[in-house]
């Protein structure tokens, strides 16, 4: 065979297919270490000034939080189930389930978006912008974290929307890269689940 | 794929996802109760578990090439690293709020 | 693709546009897209330094106001750390030949690093916008609380090309590692890779596990600075030595982002002009490895004298003498290379070897900076400044023209004037020890870094040093001279020049599109010179 030497159509694909997966996975690393250092900044503060992390935390929302965890694991479970009916060729129930998975992800950031709402109307905590007397320096440390934190997070929420919603649209126009993207993408997406998994109670549940 | 195969996959995710939800009520709960310090290791060491859980079945790391398992250890391999040599200094520091 | 297609010579050398590079996804082409650009960035950078030792000509603070000294040594560190020496080799030579000399048509994700030299770009026009807008005086570090709260200059802008930067450095990282793992040509076992790629996939791991916390510190200080959010404000309990841990996290990692492409460049040069296979093959990769991972465990020495825990510096100088065993071994196993070789001395040879003597200068002195109390005595003066610019400039700077030279043929099939090349390669190894070793001197005697004047005592080492800088000039202008001359009016250079190993070397020069012709079979091991000669 004087083709022997380019690698036959399967064997180029499993071999995309690796690449992709690996390069998720070291992106998915950086991305620990682009939280951790805020995870890092978390610590110092919780070592330093425990009562005004305490006391901060108190005032956030902890049921919408807890909706909006359990919003994210269900997704999650949704976009690993897509990935199992893409592998299978089930292409028209996987992309189903990739939009169901990025609606979860908007309603997380719609009840996201309702916490910063109504902490800022609320006006009980000092948020960058507004002059609220808080008991305490470390107090409005703790704020700016949070606001830092879940904001960081909520963009990458956002990013993994766009992408699960780029997956379903290559599954449904028959990309031939279809179903490796769903994978790709989904691997993102449970990495902004367990970023997720972390912040939910480092930062509403400190008042015990 | 086998259908016996198909349905086993999913029966392991859904069972996964329950556990998760399950592992989401009892943070929610040990929040309730005062155990002192042991409150932050409790969220801290559930948190891991479902970190773990979502890790292992869902991104499939159980199964995964050892090169996408040393991959993801060494992201917290290495933030581990941060925060060890970090608290080397923080820790033996006397910190002013504590002096006062 | 077809074969005939593939093995179509002289690619990016035919006639086209600028839209064909611009658009490119070949790893040679972004690689000397790369390349001219951090020229730009070099000189940007060298002018400042110029115009710092003019103002050190002389005690007296005749020439600039202080506080545009400080936007010059700011712009000197920033330009010449992020958008230099980061990228310098790896994203030039290492974007070039990584793929060749694994056997590979390409790195694994082309788009990616095309995005990457376009993020350094953007990451470019930041910096000259805060340059054009009035600069920057924090040093390169942006130190809390005054980058927060206190300087007038354009830190946000500063701050976020560097962001911007940073990211082109973890996509270049990102496409290294997985090209690394997937894309070895048959036979192309781990312990058969060139100490080269060994180098540029330590160096892909440090970008990668560093330069994200780097990127998270600047998002703060923008989001102070501009948001006021105060995490490190001290009137908020914020803690700035808390900055200044994640800051050397990346920032003392990052000095082996810059030096280890450089040893890996040593490494095939001097093997090749030794005409030996490189002494303890495994002890030098071994080695690479390890001072990319020591080199996150040493970062407190840089806080010394910050007010950090005297517990924590005492096991960050004891950790950082470690970095000396893996860094020693790498000298032994050059010298051992040359013992007993055939060596000859072009000018590649030539930058190789002064790196080994510049690194070496340059790496014991950083042995006296680690040593806890010598540090109190030494931190902060001209002392820091010659060690690390003996590191930096001796060895980045020497191993990105030794390779620069060594594969310049093969990047445009053309020979550099050798006579000139060694003229130039002397000059700079002179011009450089005359610029830097008087500051050591200096900083011994105490002189403080960051002043725009000095106590006259101190005059005859300065302007000895400032003199320097002319003949280091020149090192750096004859090079730049004769390879643009060469690129186009050159000699034909061949194939395979050097009769070097590696596969880099079995393709034409310059390289067809996809550098192989047919995918190449590795049934030698890297560095089989006795081999190479004996058919010769």
């Amino acid at each position: 065979m004087p083709d022997a030497l380019v690698p036959s159509r399967p064997d180029a694909q499993a071999a995309a297919r690796q690449a992709a997966l690996l390069g998720m996975w070291v992106f998915l690393a950086t991305e620990v270490l682009f939280f951790g250092a805020l995870f890092a900044v978390y610590a110092e503060l919780r070592h330093a000034a425990p009562q005004a992390a305490a006391a901060a935390s108190s005032h956030l929302y902890r049921e919408v939080a807890i909706v909006n965890t359990a919003l994210l694991l269900t997704s999650s479970y949704l976009v690993a189930l897509a990935v199992h009916a893409a592998r299978a060729g089930a292409d028209a129930r996987a992309a189903r389930l990739l939009g169901r998975t990025a609606m979860l992800g908007i309603a997380f950031l719609a009840l996201k978006g309702g916490e910063y709402a109504a902490e800022y109307h609320a006006a009980e905590l000092p948020l960058p912008g507004l002059a609220v007397a808080a008991p305490g320096d470390a107090y409005a440390r703790f704020v700016d974290l949070y606001i830092v934190m879940t904001g960081a997070h909520a963009l990458h929420v956002a990013v993994g929307v766009g992408a699960l919603l780029a997956a379903r649209g290559w599954l449904r126009r028959g990309h031939s890269a279809g179903a490796r993207r769903v994978e790709v993408v989904a691997l993102y997406w449970h990495f902004v689940d367990i970023v997720w998994v972390f912040l939910f109670p480092l930062l509403y549940l400190v008042d015990r | 794929m086998t259908g016996t195969n198909d349905s086993a996959v999913r029966c392991r995710l859904r069972a996964t996802w329950a556990t998760l939800l399950v592992l989401l009520a009892a943070s929610a709960l040990v929040a309730l109760v005062d155990l002192g310090a042991f409150n932050l290791a409790a969220n801290v060491g559930i948190a891991v578990a479902k970190c773990l859980l979502v890790g292992l079945v869902f991104m499939e790391l159980a199964d995964a090439p050892a090169l996408h398992r040393a991959v993801a250890v060494a992201g917290f391999a290495w933030l581990a690293l941060l925060f060890v040599l970090g608290a080397m200094d923080v820790l033996t520091r006397t910190l002013p709020e504590a002096a006062s | 693709m077809s074969l005939a297609a593939n093995a179509r010579g002289d690619d990016y050398r035919a006639p086209g546009g600028l839209r064909t590079w611009l658009t490119t996804r070949d790893h040679k082409r972004i690689g000397l897209l790369y390349l001219v650009s951090i020229v730009v960035l070099f000189a940007l950078g060298a002018g400042a330094a110029a115009l710092m030792r003019l103002e050190l000509l002389t005690p007296a603070g005749d020439l600039v106001t202080p506080a545009v000294y400080d936007r010059l040594f700011s712009l000197h560190g920033i330009v010449m750390v992020w958008f230099f020496l980061i990228p310098s080799i790896p994203a030039t030579l290492g974007n070039f030949l990584l793929p060749m000399m694994i056997g590979a048509p390409d790195v694994a994700f082309p788009r990616l690093n095309l995005a990457s030299w376009y993020l350094f770009v953007a990451g470019s026009a930041f910096t000259l916008a805060t340059v054009l807008l009035g600069g920057v005086d924090t040093g390169w570090t942006f130190y809390t609380p005054y980058s927060t709260l206190f300087s007038n200059a354009h830190v946000v802008l500063a701050a976020a090309g560097v962001f911007v930067v940073g990211f082109s450095s973890i996509l270049t990282g990102l496409n290294f590692v997985v090209t690394v793992h997937t894309l070895r040509a048959p036979g192309m076992y781990w312990r058969r890779l060139p100490l080269f790629v060994w180098a540029q996939y330590a160096t892909a791991l440090v970008m990668l596990l560093a330069t994200p916390v780097l990127a998270m510190l600047l998002v703060l200080i923008v989001l102070e600075r501009a948001a006021g959010i105060g995490i490190f404000d001290p009137a908020l309990g914020g803690d700035p030595l808390l900055f200044q841990h994640l800051f050397w996290f990346y920032s003392h990692p990052a000095v082996y982002i810059m030096l280890l492409p450089a040893m890996g460049v040593v490494s095939e040069v001097i093997a090749c002009f030794a005409r030996k296979r490189v002494f303890g093959y495994r002890f030098v990769v071994a080695a690479t490895l390890a001072i990319a991972a020591i080199g996150f465990l040493v970062w407190g020495h840089h806080m010394f004298v910050a007010g950090q825990s005297p517990w924590a510096s005492a096991v960050f100088s004891a950790l950082s003498f470690l970095v000396a065993v893996p860094s020693a071994i790498k000298v032994f196993n050059w010298t051992a290379t040359l013992y007993r070789g055939r060596i000859s001395f072009p000018a590649p040879m030539l930058y190789a070897l002064s790196f080994i003597l510049l690194f070496v200068i340059g790496g014991l002195t950083g042995l006296m900076l680690a040593a806890l109390a010598v540090d109190v005595h030494l931190h902060d003066t001209y002392f820091v400044v010659a060690h690390f610019h003996y590191i930096m400039v001796g060895g980045a700077v020497s191993g990105l023209l030794a390779g620069l030279h060594f594969w310049w043929p093969k990047m445009c099939g053309r020979q550099y004037p050798e006579g000139l090349a060694r003229v130039a390669a002397l000059l700079l190894f002179a011009g450089f020890n005359v610029t830097f070793f008087p500051q050591y001197l200096l900083g011994y005697l105490g002189m403080p870094r960051r002043y725009h004047s000095y106590p006259a005592p101190f005059e005859g080492l300065n302007l000895l040093s400032s003199l320097g800088t002319l003949l280091l000039a020149a090192g750096y202008l004859l090079p730049l001279g004769y390879l643009a001359w060469s690129w186009w009016r050159g000699a034909r250079a061949g194939r395979d020049p050097w009769r070097a190993a590696g596969l880099e070397w079995q393709t034409t020069s310059p390289p067809p599109a996809h550098n192989f012709a047919s995918t190449p079979m590795v049934t030698r091991e890297a560095y089989d010179y006795a081999g190479i000669d004996a058919h010769a």
